[in-house]
C-alpha cells in the first residue's frame, strides 16, 4: 500500500498539471488576421422593352429611361465589407436598330457616381443580337458603388427601326466580393 | 463579426458528452455517486456537503475541431485553416458547455439501511450543432453553390440555466439488490430552444426566366423559443443587484417550473460481480413565464427588380419589392408557452472486484457481502440530444488504498476521442472528504489540442456509525 505522502504528491501533481496546463504551439494573435470572405451572386434588374415604351428624346431619337433605388447599397455590410463588385449585363436585342445604353449609379442627390456605357448592335426578331457585358468594379473604384443608392438605365435607339416589332431585354446580376474583418 | 467567430472557434477547442461523469459514477465513497445512480451503494452513513463547494463540475467540448486546428503556429494562413475546418465539420458535429454546482447536499441512512438524500444544485447546459449550411453560406456566399440547397434545418441549439431541488431515496431490498429514486423540481432561470427548423435557400441559373438567376426561399420555418430572457433584456437600467435578485427569484421557484425523476439500481449476481444502471432527468419544464417565440417563415421566389419604363415618374420598385418580400417571408414574435424535455441520460456498468477487504463490516450499510480493494469494470453512458443519442464507453480501474484514500483511473472512448484518460482521487481525513477528478489528462499538457476538458471537485463531511 503506497504511503500517504505519495498520494498527496500525486494529488498535487495533478493539481499542478491542471493549473499549469496551457495552450502551446498556438498563436492567438492570429485572430487579428481572420477575414470572412463571402461572395454573393444576386440578380439585379431586368426588363423587356417594347416599341410603345419609347418616347422621343431631346436628341430627336427614341429613348426610354427608368430607375430604381437599391436601398441595400447603404447597408452596413456593403459600407464595411464590399471590396469588389462585378456587374454582368446581358442584352437581347430583336429591334433592327442598335442601341446606346447608359447605366448610371447615382448618389442620393442624383450625382453620377459610376457610369457604364454599352453599345448593343441591331438584331432581328428571328436572330436577336445578344451582348454579354461585365463591368468589374475593383477596390480602387468600389467607393463609387458604396456611395450610390440608385441605378438608372438610359436606352437610346440610334436609328429608328426599319421594321416595327421586336424588343430589347436586359438580364443582369451582381457578384459581390466581401471581406469582413 | 470577427469577435463572434473568435469565440465560436474558442468553443471548438473542447468535446463531446459533456455530462458524462465517468469518474464519479459507481464510486461508493462519494455521495455524488447517488446523483448519477439513485440506486447506488454508499460507504458512509451521513453526508453534509460544504455549501456551494460539495460539487463543482465544469465541462466544455467540441466534437469537430480543436483550438490547435485553427490557431496552430505553423506559418500557414489562419483563414485557410478556418475554411478547411468549416468543410471538415458536418451538421452533426456539436459544441457543448455544461456546468453544475451543488448548493446544498445532505443525506442520512436510517436503521433499515435505506439512504435518504436532499439537495439543491444549479446547472447550466448549452448544446449547439454546427450549423453547416448557414455557416458555409455566411463564410463563402452562394456564388460557388449555384443550383445547390442551403438547408436551415442544420440550425439546432438548446441552452438552459436552472436550479434543481431534489429528494432521493435508496432502498436496501436485499444484500444483492438496491434500487432508488430521486424526485426533482426544476426552477428554470433561462431557456433557449430552437430545434426542428426548416427551409431551403437556393440560387438557380434561370435560362427560361426573365433574369439570369432565380433565388428561392422554400418552406422556411425557423423558430427560436426563449423563456426567462425577455425581462432580463428589458432591465438594462437596473443595477447589478436588482438583476441578481431577479435571477435568484427565478432560481428559487420563481422561474419556470418542471418535474423530473431519476431511477437506478445495483445488483450483485455474485460476490465478485456488480451490475448497475440508471436513467436520469426523465423530466420536463413548462416554459410559461417571460416567454418569447421568434418565428420567421414563408416561401419566396425572386428574379430581381423589373423595370417597367412607365410614362412619368419611376415607381418605387425597391419598396414594392421589400413589401412583397415581407408579405411572403414573415417574422413574428409571440409569447406562447412551450414545454422542454430535459436531456435524458443513461448510465450502466459491470464491475469485477478482487483482493478482499477484510476490515470489519458495518452492518447498517447495505454491504453484507464481501468487499474488495480492487475493481475493474466497464461503463456505458448515453445522453439524448436533439438529433439522437451521444454515447461514451469507459473502462476503469478503481483502487482502495486504505480507509482514507481511494482513486479511480478511467479510459473513455466516445465518437470523437479514443484517448481520454481520467483520474479521480478522494481523501477522507476524520470526516472531512475532498475529491478531485479530471478527464482528458493526456491533453492537459497542451489544452489547445484537446477537444474536451472536464473537471469535478468538491468538499464535504462524511460520517459513519461505527
Amino acid at each position: 500500500m503506497p504511503p500517504i505522502k505519495y498520494l498527496f504528491k500525486a494529488a498535487f501533481l495533478i493539481l499542478f498539471i491542471m493549473l499549469n496546463s496551457c495552450v502551446k504551439d498556438v498563436d492567438l494573435d492570429q485572430a487579428e488576421e481572420i477575414v470572412i470572405p463571402p461572395t454573393a451572386a444576386i440578380d439585379l434588374i431586368y426588363f423587356d422593352l417594347t416599341e410603345d415604351q419609347f418616347f422621343v428624346g431631346p436628341g430627336g431619337n427614341l429613348r426610354a429611361v427608368d430607375e430604381t433605388r437599391l436601398d441595400f447599397l447603404d447597408d452596413d455590410y456593403i459600407q464595411d465589407g464590399l471590396m469588389r463588385a462585378d456587374f454582368n449585363f446581358r442584352f437581347i436585342n430583336s429591334f433592327e436598330s442598335p442601341f446606346d445604353i447608359n447605366i448610371l449609379f447615382k448618389s442620393p442627390s442624383n450625382a453620377i457616381r459610376h457610369q457604364i456605357r454599352i453599345e448593343v448592335p441591331a438584331g432581328t426578331v428571328g436572330t436577336p443580337a445578344v451582348i454579354d457585358y461585365t463591368e468589374i468594379i475593383d477596390n480602387s473604384q468600389i467607393d463609387r458603388i458604396r456611395k450610390s443608392i440608385k441605378v438608372s438605365v438610359e436606352v437610346d435607339m440610334q436609328e429608328n427601326p426599319a421594321a416595327t416589332g421586336g424588343s430589347l431585354q436586359l438580364k443582369s446580376k451582381g457578384t459581390y466580393y466581401f471581406e469582413f474583418k | 463579426m470577427r469577435i463572434f467567430l473568435f469565440f465560436f472557434i474558442l468553443l471548438l477547442s473542447f468535446n463531446s458528452t459533456a455530462q458524462n461523469k465517468q469518474l464519479l459514477y459507481n464510486y461508493d465513497y462519494l455521495p455524488q455517486t447517488l446523483l448519477l445512480n439513485p440506486g447506488g451503494e454508499t460507504n458512509f452513513d451521513m453526508h453534509i456537503g460544504l455549501p456551494l463547494l460539495s460539487q463543482i463540475h465544469v465541462s466544455v467540448g467540441s466534437s469537430g475541431a480543436s483550438l490547435y486546428d485553427i490557431f496552430k503556429n505553423d506559418g500557414g494562413s489562419i483563414n485557410d485553416r478556418i475554411r478547411r475546418t468549416i468543410h471538415k465539420m458536418d451538421r452533426n458535429d456539436f459544441f457543448t458547455v455544461n456546468q453544475q454546482m451543488e448548493i446544498l447536499s445532505l443525506g442520512w441512512r436510517d436503521k433499515k439501511r435505506r439512504y435518504y438524500t436532499a439537495g439543491i444544485y444549479q446547472e447550466i447546459d448549452a448544446f449547439a450543432y454546427f450549423p453547416k449550411d448557414p455557416a458555409v453560406l455566411a463564410y463563402e456566399g452562394n456564388r460557388n453553390y449555384i443550383g445547390k440547397n442551403f438547408d436551415f434545418s442544420d440550425v439546432a441549439f438548446t441552452a438552459e440555466a436552472l436550479n434543481v431541488f431534489h429528494i432521493g431515496f435508496t432502498n436496501y431490498y436485499s444484500k444483492d439488490f438496491n434500487y432508488g429514486f430521486r424526485g426533482k423540481i426544476y426552477s428554470g432561470v433561462f431557456n433557449a430552444y430552437s430545434v426542428g427548423n426548416r427551409g431551403i435557400f437556393r440560387t438557380e441559373n434561370s435560362p427560361t426566366g426573365p433574369n439570369l438567376y432565380r433565388h428561392y426561399m422554400t418552406g422556411v420555418d425557423i423558430l427560436i423559443n426563449t423563456a426567462g430572457w425577455a425581462d432580463l433584456e428589458d432591465s438594462e437600467d437596473e443595477s447589478g443587484l436588482e438583476m441578481m435578485n431577479k435571477i435568484a427569484r427565478k432560481a428559487f421557484f420563481g422561474g419556470n417550473l418542471g418535474l423530473g425523476l431519476d431511477v437506478g439500481f445495483t445488483w450483485y449476481p455474485e460476490d465478485h460481480i456488480q451490475v448497475t444502471g440508471s436513467i436520469l432527468d426523465i423530466g420536463f419544464i413548462h416554459q410559461s413565464k417571460n416567454v418569447e417565440n421568434y418565428r420567421y417563415f414563408g416561401n419566396y421566389t425572386t428574379d430581381g427588380i423589373e423595370l417597367l419604363f412607365p410614362e412619368g415618374n419611376s415607381p418605387s420598385y425597391w419598396d414594392d419589392w421589400e413589401d412583397e418580400l415581407d408579405r411572403n417571408l414573415k417574422d413574428e414574435t409571440l409569447t406562447n408557452s412551450y414545454v422542454t424535455w430535459r436531456p435524458v441520460k443513461v448510465n450502466a456498468s459491470v464491475d469485477f472486484g478482487w483482493f478482499e477487504n477484510s476490515e470489519p463490516c458495518n452492518c447498517y450499510r447495505p454491504m453484507g457481502r464481501r468487499r474488495y480493494y480492487n475493481h475493474v469494470g466497464a461503463q456505458f453512458f448515453a445522453m439524448k440530444r436533439p438529433r439522437g443519442l451521444n454515447y461514451a464507453t469507459t473502462l476503469y480501474y478503481d483502487r482502495t488504498f486504505n480507509e482514507k484514500f481511494r482513486g479511480k483511473l478511467t479510459y473513455t472512448a466516445d465518437s470523437y476521442s479514443f484517448s481520454n484518460i481520467g483520474l479521480l482521487l478522494s481523501a477522507t481525513i476524520s470526516n472531512f472528504n475532498v475529491y478531485i477528478a479530471a478527464d482528458n489528462l493526456l491533453d492537459y499538457a497542451n489544452l489547445a489540442k484537446a477537444r474536451n476538458a472536464s473537471v469535478q471537485l468538491g468538499f464535504q463531511l462524511l460520517f459513519s456509525r461505527e
